[in-house]
């Protein structure tokens, strides 16, 4: 069936042989005629379980595969801050520890046997169980989806192995400049106590109990809480009947009380800092806390132009043609409660004040050299261009649908963002620039490594003294 | 090659040409890789505001960089006064040069109507990838004909600039990087598979804008070339403008393939590479090639070790020992033109070494003769490998360079999936007699990623032999 089905998709493959002589053709694309793009959002169907479990659906038969996807109101963003790190191993742990009756030998042999991927986890906002199989293995995969989204066992020797790959990671942090710049880069702008900028330490993952992870999931993993998507080669009927087996005698507390979201509260330490190290390239972070934007605020399709129109037209073009870095841009960026705006990138020693002042110029010059009605069109069609690969495949169409419900969009968000965004003009978007681009007064300017000139050549830059800071050893 | 798929209305592109750092010349390591950032740099109408003018001062900067080049040849590790006044001549050409010219015009032009372009560079091949929406598809004959046709390698030495940050990011600031450069400079002795496709930073120093066009005209020739199309578009309308676009590239001569051999190695090599503080075993043999009838048994193998949770390695050295993480084995190092490397790595963990780490592969690899694998399990894996071949077809990009890949490294878009066949051929016993062949420790390979020594230190084992 596998084969059959490989082939299948290589039947309307044609060979196209070219050669001999070719028609006058046009040399720049300002001179084609193009027809406007035809798009439809392509749409989930819903249906609702006996027991009230929300699923959606949506039918491709393309290919013999079949996506099973369960997704909770979960994370760290809705636990106090002493249980972050428990959040994190059970995220970790998951869906290497066993489900149900099978141990996490007998799960991991179960699932290798099948080709499936089953993957469990825990966000910032969102949790979930994933399961991608092929349509042959549907039986038997779902019902190792469902003891794994129900009964995970989080098996007390695979809890050991869990926290030793944390601790590892945290040990591997001073290895990488890149890594180290976004931790201590989150620690400054977001605070070391916030849920973005702390870093766990040993003793707190050593502390963690299979009965934490247990009580985590209690809690969190209820039908009030879930919804589930099913994509692929399965029409809506076949998937209400195998959810309703699997999951129909599925219930939850009664009251049930809805786990509420905690806004992260950012304190930031503005301020020039210099983490020494003995890097090749200084890796270069600033930044700038911006409350009162959110992924809700009426401006934020203007906001998302105006990301890709600054971030990368004019900062990553900027600092590629002046041959400063290889990868240097900025972000304009909001969640549900706040927004950030930060650059990044990384270059040589001697050049680390020539890119922060090109990094600073550009984000804080769009104000006066607002994006032009051209650049604006290029940033429509990357968003175009984006959302629309965010719906490529059928387990991405029901992906966006579960993200919308999970992280309590309205329903229809993202298809009005993506329409607001294909009518922002650059009036617009010159007036979110205004009122958000920018670093301001005091910004967090981190670089890790060691600057040409040290601390003096970075003081030029007129924000302040500069602070050394120490290298700490994660996870020792 | 055209496979249309109307779901999305998004077209992915993948012109990908038989180029890779194993065709650069001798002592111009990371050619092939620059040429692909050149590629960017735009045509005589894409990215000119005079052409002839900026043709002429081009030209000059040609003949500049080339005496450049060979000042930097002759200096050694430091900057000589020669070289030195000859870069700020060549950079003040440049920018005489850019005065002429809308620097980015070809990158900020396609960006207008395409979702993401990008190019890459690997040992055996260069590819240049775009998603963009079906209603541009002609922007993509267009840009792609262009840059293959009239190429401008206006902006060279700011680019090389660029490079050079690339390698200092991307491979000397990362430990393992360097050491699996080590590796390669050990395992191959012959092949040009021994030197980094980034390219070493005395090599960069000295390419020339000369050396890319003569690159240019000899593998940038449509029997060097495949382009795939993958997405939502008419057939028919496609043909038309492929014919239209690129049949009038001038056929040229079939380039050179790699004429050296890699001799069998006959004694163990090691090497140890002190950067960081992790630990990190990186252990290589010869491998296949993409027409050795060993190959299906290779790739097979190197499931048995460590494809998943079940596999030798994994249960060894994680689940049972703890001694490592994130254990690898790959029996081709990657869809190549020749023999390269069958690679195992491992991620040891805090609290053990790298000889532990060692001494457990070979006793896992030994375990493999002497106790083979079970049929049930090459069954498991034989069906295993043709799901998580169905899954990668699932996206337009995902399929356009699958396809491109194999036509272009073995010859044959449908080796994709027939290889399938081959391994329905294997047998336990295949596998036992190849890990028997395979795995002697004259044949290996090892370097050891080791923590950075403290100031003074010695130096154990000599480091790089």
């Amino acid at each position: 069936m596998i084969s059959t089905a490989i082939k299948l998709v290589f039947a309307a493959l044609l060979l196209a042989s070219v050669g001999g002589a070719a028609a006058e053709t046009p040399r720049d694309p300002a001179q084609l005629e193009l027809e406007p793009l035809n798009f439809v959002m392509p749409q989930a169907v819903e249906r609702r379980l006996d027991n009230g479990i929300r699923v959606l659906v949506f039918e491709n038969h393309e290919l013999p595969l079949v996506t099973l996807s369960a997704r909770m109101a979960m994370g760290r963003y809705f636990v106090p801050v002493e249980q972050v790190t428990a959040v994190e191993l059970l995220s970790r742990l998951w869906d290497e520890g066993g489900a149900g009756d099978y141990g996490p030998a007998r799960l991991d042999s179960l699932v290798e046997a099948m080709g499936m991927t089953l993957r469990a986890w825990a966000g910032d906002q969102v949790g979930g169980v994933v399961a991608y199989m092929a349509r042959e293995d549907l039986d038997r995969g779902a019902e190792l989806w469902r003891e794994l989204l129900l009964r995970p066992v989080f098996d007390p020797d695979r809890l050991q192995r869990a926290k030793a790959r944390k601790i590892k990671d945290l040990q591997s942090i001073n290895d990488d400049p890149k890594g180290l710049a976004e931790t201590w880069f989150w620690r400054l702008l977001a605070g070391p106590e916030s849920v973005e900028g702390r870093v766990a330490d040993r003793t707190e993952i050593e502390a963690g109990t299979r009965e934490d992870l247990l009580a985590l999931h209690r809690r969190f993993v209820v039908p009030q809480n879930t919804v589930v998507g099913v994509a692929g080669d399965i029409t809506p009927e076949q998937a209400v009947a195998l959810l309703g087996s699997l999951l129909g005698d599925w219930t939850g507390p009664d009251p049930f009380t809805a786990p509420q979201v905690r806004a992260p509260r950012r304190q930031a330490r503005p301020g020039v800092f210099v983490l020494p190290g003995d890097f090749k390239q200084c890796h270069i972070r600033i930044g700038r806390n911006l409350p009162g934007l959110t992924d809700r605020s009426p401006d934020f399709a203007a906001v998302k132009i105006a990301d890709f129109g600054v971030g990368f037209l004019r900062v990553y073009y900027r600092t590629r043609l002046d041959g400063l870095s290889y990868g240097t841009g900025s972000r304009l960026l909001a969640d549900r409660f706040q927004g950030t705006c930060m650059a990044l990138g990384s270059t040589r020693p001697e050049k680390v004040v020539a890119l922060l002042d090109a990094v600073m110029e550009e984000v804080a010059g769009v104000g006066k050299r607002p994006l032009t009605e051209e650049e604006v069109e290029t940033a429509r069609t990357f968003q175009l261009g984006a959302f629309i690969q965010q719906l490529e495949t059928d387990r991405d169409v029901i992906d966006l649908r579960l993200k919308e419900i999970t992280l309590g969009l309205p329903d229809g968000y993202y298809q009005g963002l993506f329409s607001r965004q294909q009518q922002v003009n650059a009036d617009e978007v010159a007036s979110v620039t205004r009122r958000w681009c920018g670093f301001g007064d005091n910004p967090v300017v981190l670089v890790v490594g060691t600057p040409e000139g040290g601390a003096e050549a970075l003081a030029e830059l007129g924000l302040g003294p500069v602070q050394i800071l120490e290298t700490e050893d994660f996870g020792k | 090659m055209l496979l249309p798929r109307h779901g999305v209305p998004m077209i992915s592109g993948n012109i990908m040409v038989k180029v890779g750092n194993v065709d650069n010349p001798e002592g111009s390591t990371g050619l092939a890789h620059m040429f692909e950032h050149m590629a960017f740099k735009g045509t005589d109408v894409i990215g000119s505001r005079d052409y002839p003018a900026e043709a002429a001062v081009l030209d000059s900067l040609a003949e500049m960089g080339e005496r450049l080049a060979a000042a930097r040849r002759a200096e050694g590790d430091s900057v000589s006064a020669e070289s030195a006044a000859l870069e700020e001549e060549v950079r003040a050409l440049e920018q005489r040069a850019n005065a002429l010219n809308e620097p980015m015009a070809f990158p900020q032009t396609y960006d207008r109507y395409t979702f993401d372009f990008n190019a890459y560079t690997d040992t055996d091949v260069t590819a240049y990838t775009a998603t963009l929406p079906a209603n541009n598809l002609e922007v993509w004959m267009l840009m792609e004909s262009e840059r293959i046709k009239h190429p401008v390698f206006r902006e060279f030495y700011s680019e090389l600039d660029v490079v050079q940050e690339e390698r200092r990011s991307r491979t000397e600031d990362d430990p393992e990087a360097m050491a699996r450069e080590l590796l390669k400079s050990l395992a191959f002795t012959k092949h040009p598979y021994r030197f980094p496709v980034i390219g070493y930073m005395k090599d960069l120093r000295t390419l020339t804008p000369r050396m890319l066009r003569r690159f240019h005209a000899r593998y940038y020739v449509p029997g060097n070339m495949v382009g795939v199309l993958v997405g939502d578009f008419d057939p028919d309308r496609a043909r038309t403008l492929i014919e239209a676009y690129f049949g009038n590239i001038p056929a040229g001569a079939k380039p050179p393939g790699v004429a050296v051999s890699e001799p069998a190695p006959t004694a163990i090599r090691r090497g140890t590479h002190h950067q960081g503080g992790e630990r990190r075993l990186l252990m290589a043999f010869p491998g296949f090639g993409p027409d050795d009838p060993l190959l299906p048994e290779a790739s097979l193998l190197a499931g048995v070790l460590a494809r998943d949770r079940t596999s030798r390695l994994q249960q060894r050295l994680d689940l049972q020992e703890g001694v490592a993480r994130s254990i690898w084995a790959s029996a081709n190092d990657g869809c190549q033109r020749y023999p390269s490397m069958f690679l195992i790595t491992v991620d040891v963990m805090d609290g053990h070494t790298n000889q532990e780490a060692e001494k457990i592969v070979w006793e896992v690899l030994a375990d493999v003769v002497a106790e083979p694998v079970t049929v049930a399990k090459l069954d498991e894996m034989r069906a295993a490998y043709r799901k998580d071949f169905l899954f990668s077809l699932q996206k337009n990009k995902d399929l356009a360079d699958l396809l491109a890949s194999f036509q272009v490294t073995g010859g044959d878009w449908r080796r994709s999936y027939t290889r399938f066949d081959g391994y329905d051929q294997v047998t336990p016993q295949d596998i036992t007699e190849l890990a028997a062949s395979l795995f002697q420790p004259d044949k290996a390979t090892i370097v050891y990623l080791e923590p950075e020594l403290e100031a003074g230190a010695e130096v154990e084992d000599g480091g790089r032999p």
